[in-house]
């Protein structure tokens, strides 16, 4: 698998669907030669907006001429988002940032947190294409909406559910449900979780890939602005990542 | 359209396609993103600051969106002049054939004259800018403020660079001044051969929630539409009050008529900062849409300069 190199397009909304109470899924068109793996992202603007920045969006799938984004409301942007309707035209620069390693076989376990759970998404569709993994997915989130991300997996996938308010699932949080796990690990979601995910895991060493999440200015490599501590020094999240080893990153300076 | 317009303009010995700059900091010049950034278009690039020695920068986060803007506090993160010289700069020379104005800054006029004595010797490097006002570097060694609040401190940085090189040397200035036009007037005397007007304002932005600063470093600067009345205000000061060197614009232009604006009270050149971030094409917009306005003007470029009425 190879990236493409990232356009600047205007894309044509599809459908923009409220898929549980805060949290929607946007489908938007694009030409057949621009597609995007697992763990990349794309950088969104709304046309007369009062918007400044940008915002980052994981990719939750991309086939088909579709590219899928999954958002929460949590201000301004994602409140006009929330109005698009189907024609409506939104400006997107993709696919950016770098994507999530594969193994050959054996047990793969993913971890999310809220929306962290878009980009892994996409990758457990990537992963069923590999009939040698067994995959099983830990989501968490605040209440019912992780049920509909769970609608989201095909049946192959093992899938546990944890909530905050205990609405579905176990009541805690994700990382609850992680007990010396072998195998791949994915995780996406808030920094805190990565971090506990970390924890559990580095006393085995399972190989892993986390998609981290930042603050960002341009989106593009262009500023420095979303920098992760790591023994390489201070890296792009939005160039040089999403994606890290959890390995490489300096966690105590986080 | 005007399509057809020839923008270019030779100053400082230097031949530019356009006047539309590329502003220290806002671009990281990168062969994959081609088709998004107009790279080959601009009428130069201003690298981001070089510092003597490599800086890692400041902690997270070094952004937050503002109201009309944003604040940055990224602290010069660079891998030093030598890593500059001998792998940044053959790099980005080759593959953009337009001129490459480079960001210097010291923590004492010794290491801005070193730097610049490094750079005298690179063909590639078509000018100076000198950066004595960035908000997030420290303050200079001896002193409380930054050198560009001192007039004294700034002219003995920019007499000590003139010294150490032949290149073209402009001289960024901070907005965050009680008489820029003093500060401006001492980097002329000391040799300067153009002014960037200006850098961003001293600012932050709390979360009120968690009660804590959205900056890393507490404090940033604020760039971005906002910032563009203040910094019109500070160019005509300097234009109007010293006569004959150069200006760049620099400060929340976001579309042609936010350059044309600039141009009118004194710009030679214009340069773009923050609107790369949002629309990476800014720069071809600004470009057409100076051509369109001199084409219904019916002026030339070097007549717009300046060309403020005041009955």
């Amino acid at each position: 698998m190879s990236t493409v190199k990232p356009v600047h397009r205007k894309l044509r909304v599809v459908s923009n669907k409220r898929i549980a109470s805060d949290h929607y899924l946007l489908e938007l068109e694009v030409d057949e030669n621009v597609s995007s793996l697992p763990g990349q992202f794309l950088q969104l603007r709304l046309e007369d907006s009062i918007q400044f920045l940008r915002r980052p969006f994981s990719v939750f799938d991309c086939e088909n001429k579709i590219i899928k984004i999954l958002y929460k409301l949590r201000g301004n942007v994602t409140s006009l988002m929330s109005k698009l309707k189907k024609s409506d035209l939104v400006d997107v620069i993709f696919p950016l940032g770098n994507h999530f390693p594969q193994p050959e076989k054996g047990k793969v376990v993913l971890v999310s947190g809220g929306t962290g759970f878009a980009p892994l998404h996409f990758l457990v569709k990537e992963l069923l294409n590999n009939k040698n993994l067994t995959l099983e997915f830990l989501i968490g989130g605040k209440g019912r909406e992780v049920e509909a991300f769970k609608n989201f997996l095909p049946s192959a996938v093992s899938v546990k559910i944890a909530t905050e308010n205990g609405s579905a699932g176990e009541k805690g949080l994700v990382t609850d449900l992680i007990a010396d796990i072998e195998g791949w690990i994915y995780s996406a979601g808030p920094i805190a979780m990565l971090k506990t995910v970390y924890e559990k895991i580095k006393v085995r060493e399972n190989p892993a890939y986390f998609s981290f999440e930042a603050h960002f200015a341009c989106g593009l490599g262009l500023c420095w602005g979303c920098v992760l501590p790591t023994r390489e020094g201070f890296v792009r999240v939005c160039k040089e990542g999403p994606v890290f080893s959890p390995y490489v990153v300096k966690w105590e300076e986080i | 359209m005007g399509r057809d317009l020839n923008l270019g303009l030779e100053c400082w010995g230097i031949g530019f396609q356009n006047p539309v700059i590329i502003a220290s900091g806002c671009i990281e010049y990168d062969e994959s993103l081609s088709e998004v950034f107009p790279f080959r278009e601009c009428g130069a690039l201003v690298t981001k600051t070089i510092t003597l020695d490599r800086r890692d920068g400041n902690p997270m986060p070094r952004t937050t969106e503002v109201d009309c803007g944003m604040l940055n506090s990224i602290g010069l993160q660079n891998e030093g002049i030598y890593h500059y010289v001998k792998k940044t700069l053959p790099r980005i020379s080759n593959e953009l054939q337009i001129p490459i104005i480079t960001s210097i800054a010291g923590f004492s006029i010794e290491e801005y004259a070193s730097i610049a004595s490094h750079l005298d010797r690179e063909k590639a490097v078509a000018a100076i800018e000198i950066n004595i006002s960035c908000p997030n570097l420290e303050k200079s060694k001896d002193e409380s403020l930054l050198f560009a609040q001192d007039p004294y401190m700034s002219y003995g940085v920019v007499k000590a660079v003139r010294e150490s090189t032949t290149k073209p040397v402009i001289v960024k200035l901070s907005p965050d001044v009680t008489d820029i036009v003093a500060i401006a007037q001492a980097v002329v005397d000391a040799g300067a051969d153009g002014l960037t007007v200006a850098n961003t304002y001293p600012a932050m932005a709390v979360d009120i929630e968690t009660r804590k600063p959205k900056l890393g470093n507490i404090t940033g600067g604020m760039s971005g539409p906002a910032i563009r009345p203040l910094t019109l205000k500070k160019l005509w000061d300097v234009y109007s009050n010293v006569r004959d060197v150069p200006i760049i614009a620099s400060g929340g232009i976001m579309d042609a008529s936010h350059a044309v604006e600039y141009i009118i009270a004194g710009a030679t050149f214009v340069s773009l900062g923050t609107v790369n971030f949002i629309k990476p094409g800014a720069v071809l917009e600004v470009i057409s849409g100076i051509k369109d306005y001199l084409l219904r003007h019916k002026m030339s470029y070097e007549e717009l300069i300046g060309s403020l009425k005041i009955d």
